[in-house]
C-alpha cells in the first residue's frame, strides 16, 4: 500500500523534473549570450538600476511575452496534442515573423536548432515528414514538454520563468546589480506570472503579437552597438 | 474649432454607424496602371486617379468626412494585379474619435499580384483620447511583388494637451508572401504601453515603415539618414525592412519617411520621388 503511493507521487513529480531540465540555465542553448535589447538600453540610460531593470523586464513580459510566446506556446501544445501537422508549421513561422529585429530573429534561430540538436541526443526528434527547417525556440520547446508530459500551464509558466531568469541575470552584468537585486527582481516579478498564463489562455489568434517599440528600436540600435557582450 | 467641428460631424443616436467598404482593382492595360473597378459603400471614397509620372496610377482614398467613432467598421480592399504601378496616399489624417464603449475597426488588405509594386502612404492616424480601435492593415505579395508602406499613428492630440489615457488602439501591420507570414507587428496601444520605457516612453507619435523586398545596401542607407534620432530603429529580416519612429508630431517623421522614400525609390521601383500634390496643399 505505502510502496504504491511512493510509486504514484513519483510518476507525477517527473513531468516537473524534465521541466527543471528544459527551463535551467545549464542547457546548452546559449540563452545567456542574449540580452535582447537590454544592452541597448543601458547604453542609452534606460535602464540604469535594479527599479529601471525591473520595470522594463516587467513591461516586456506582461505586453510582448504574454501576447507573443504565450498563445502560440498553447496553440503548439494543443497542436502537438492534435497530431495537426500544418498547424506546428505555421505557428512555428508566425512566431518567427513577429521577431520585431534580425538579431532578435536570429537569437530565435539559433537557440531552436540549439534545443533541436539537444533533444535530439535525448531521443526526442521531429516526429513528422514536414521537419520545419528552420525553427523558432518555442517548437522544440513545446515538442519536449508535450514528449515529457508537462501540462501546457506549466510549460508555459516554465517559459516565462526561464525568459525572466534570463533577463535578471543580463541586468546583473550590465548595469551591474548585486546578487541580492537579482534576487529581488526575481521573486518581485515571478509572483505574477500565474496570472500571466491565465491571460496567455484568453487570446484569441487574431490578437497574438504585443510589438513594443522602444524595445524594437534598442535591439535595432544593437545590432550595430560599437562594444557589447551580447549576441542581441 | 476642433472640439465645434467634432460635435457637427457627431453621427445622432440611432443613426446607425458606418459599415463602410471600399475595393479597387488595378489592373495594366497597355503598360499604363489603370483602376478598372470601383466598389464602394458607406463613406469610403475615392477621386479620380491621378497619372503626373506616366504609368504610375497615383489615387487618394477618402476617409469618412469627420472620422470614425466606435462601432464604425471600415473594409479597405486594393488588389493590385499583374504588372501594376500604384501609389495610394491620403488627403488628410485619419481620424478616430472617444468612443462609446464600441470598438472602430478598421481593416485594409492590400494585395500585391506578381510584378507589381505598390506604395502605401497614407497620412497620419490620429486616435483621439477614449478611442478604442482595431486598426489592421495586412500585405499579400507575390512573385517578383515590391511594398513601400507607412503608419504612423497619433496619440491624442499633443497640440491641444490631450494624450491618450483612456481608450485602447491595436495597430497591426501583417506582411504575407504565398500565405507564408514574414513580418506580424501588432502594436497595442494604451496607458500602461505608452508610458514604459520599453513602449512609447511617453512620446506621442509612433511610427512604422516597412520595405519589400529590402537589401543591406538599403538597410545601411537608411541607418545613416535615420542615425541621429535617438528613438528610431533599423532593421531587415526576411527581406523585409523595418523602420521604427517615435516622436511628438507627426510633422518630423513624415519628412524623416518622405526622405526615406526618395532615397530608395530609384533602386527599389527605378524612379525618382514624385511627391503626391495633395501633400503640399
Amino acid at each position: 500500500m505505502g510502496l504504491s503511493i511512493i510509486h504514484m507521487s513519483t510518476e507525477s513529480l517527473l513531468p516537473l523534473l524534465r521541466l527543471f531540465q528544459l527551463v535551467s540555465p545549464s542547457l546548452p542553448v546559449g540563452a545567456y549570450s542574449y540580452s535582447q535589447g537590454l544592452e541597448w538600453a543601458v547604453e542609452e540610460a534606460w535602464v540604469t538600476n535594479e527599479e529601471t531593470a525591473s520595470g522594463w523586464i516587467e513591461e516586456l513580459l506582461r505586453h510582448a511575452l504574454v501576447k507573443t510566446e504565450g498563445p502560440v506556446l498553447i496553440r503548439l501544445s494543443q497542436s502537438w496534442q492534435a497530431g495537426d501537422t500544418d498547424a506546428l508549421v505555421f505557428w512555428n513561422q508566425f512566431i518567427l515573423a513577429t521577431r520585431e529585429t534580425s538579431e532578435l530573429q536570429n537569437e530565435d534561430q539559433c537557440m531552436g536548432r540549439a534545443l533541436a540538436k539537444v533533444l535530439e541526443g535525448l531521443d526526442v526528434t521531429w516526429p513528422y515528414q514536414n521537419e520545419p527547417a528552420v525553427m523558432a525556440f518555442v517548437t522544440p520547446y513545446s515538442l519536449a514538454a508535450f514528449n515529457w508530459g508537462i501540462s501546457t500551464d506549466k510549460m508555459v509558466t516554465g517559459y516565462f520563468w526561464g525568459w525572466l531568469e534570463n533577463q535578471v541575470l543580463a541586468a546583473m552584468k550590465l548595469i551591474p546589480l548585486g546578487q541580492q537585486a537579482g534576487q529581488r527582481i526575481l521573486f518581485n516579478l515571478s509572483q505574477s506570472i500565474p496570472g500571466y498564463v491565465e491571460a496567455a489562455f484568453e487570446i484569441d489568434d487574431n490578437a497574438i503579437g504585443g510589438s513594443m517599440p522602444l524595445w524594437a528600436i534598442a535591439s535595432s540600435r544593437h545590432e550595430i552597438q560599437y562594444s557589447r557582450l551580447f549576441r542581441s | 474649432m476642433v472640439v465645434a467641428l467634432e460635435k457637427v460631424l457627431e453621427k445622432p443616436a440611432g443613426f446607425g454607424r458606418w459599415q463602410g467598404a471600399l475595393s479597387l482593382v488595378f489592373e495594366n492595360r497597355g503598360g499604363k496602371t489603370y483602376l478598372t473597378h470601383r466598389s464602394h459603400q458607406g463613406p469610403l471614397l475615392v477621386q479620380r486617379p491621378f497619372y503626373p509620372e506616366g504609368p504610375v496610377c497615383h489615387i487618394y482614398l477618402i476617409h469618412p468626412p469627420g472620422g470614425v467613432v466606435g462601432g464604425d467598421q471600415l473594409t479597405i480592399a486594393i488588389d493590385c494585379c499583374v504588372d501594376t504601378d500604384v501609389l495610394v496616399t491620403t488627403p488628410a489624417a485619419g481620424k478616430f474619435y472617444r468612443s462609446n464603449g464600441q470598438l472602430a475597426d478598421q481593416h485594409v488588405l492590400l494585395k500585391v499580384a506578381e510584378g507589381s509594386v505598390l506604395e502605401y502612404l497614407p497620412q497620419e492616424t490620429i486616435m483621439f483620447d477614449g478611442a478604442v480601435v482595431k486598426m489592421n492593415t495586412r500585405v499579400e505579395l507575390n512573385e517578383n511583388s515590391r511594398f513601400f508602406g507607412w503608419e504612423m499613428v497619433s496619440l491624442g492630440r499633443p497640440a491641444c494637451h490631450e494624450g491618450f489615457s483612456h481608450g485602447q488602439a491595436t495597430v497591426a501591420i501583417e506582411v504575407f508572401k504565398h500565405d507564408q507570414p514574414l513580418l506580424i507587428d501588432r502594436m497595442v496601444l494604451n496607458e500602461q504601453t505608452i508610458k514604459a520605457s520599453s513602449g512609447l516612453a511617453n512620446h506621442a507619435l509612433v511610427a512604422t515603415l516597412v520595405v519589400y523586398p529590402a537589401t543591406k545596401a538599403h538597410l545601411d542607407k537608411v541607418r545613416m539618414m535615420i542615425d541621429e534620432h535617438r528613438f528610431s530603429g533599423v532593421t531587415l529580416r526576411n527581406e523585409v525592412l523595418i523602420v521604427r519612429l517615435l516622436a511628438e508630431q507627426a510633422e518630423p517623421v513624415k519628412t524623416v519617411f518622405t526622405a526615406i522614400w526618395a532615397a530608395l525609390r530609384p533602386d527599389f521601383n527605378q524612379r525618382q520621388s514624385c511627391l503626391p500634390r495633395i501633400w503640399s496643399t
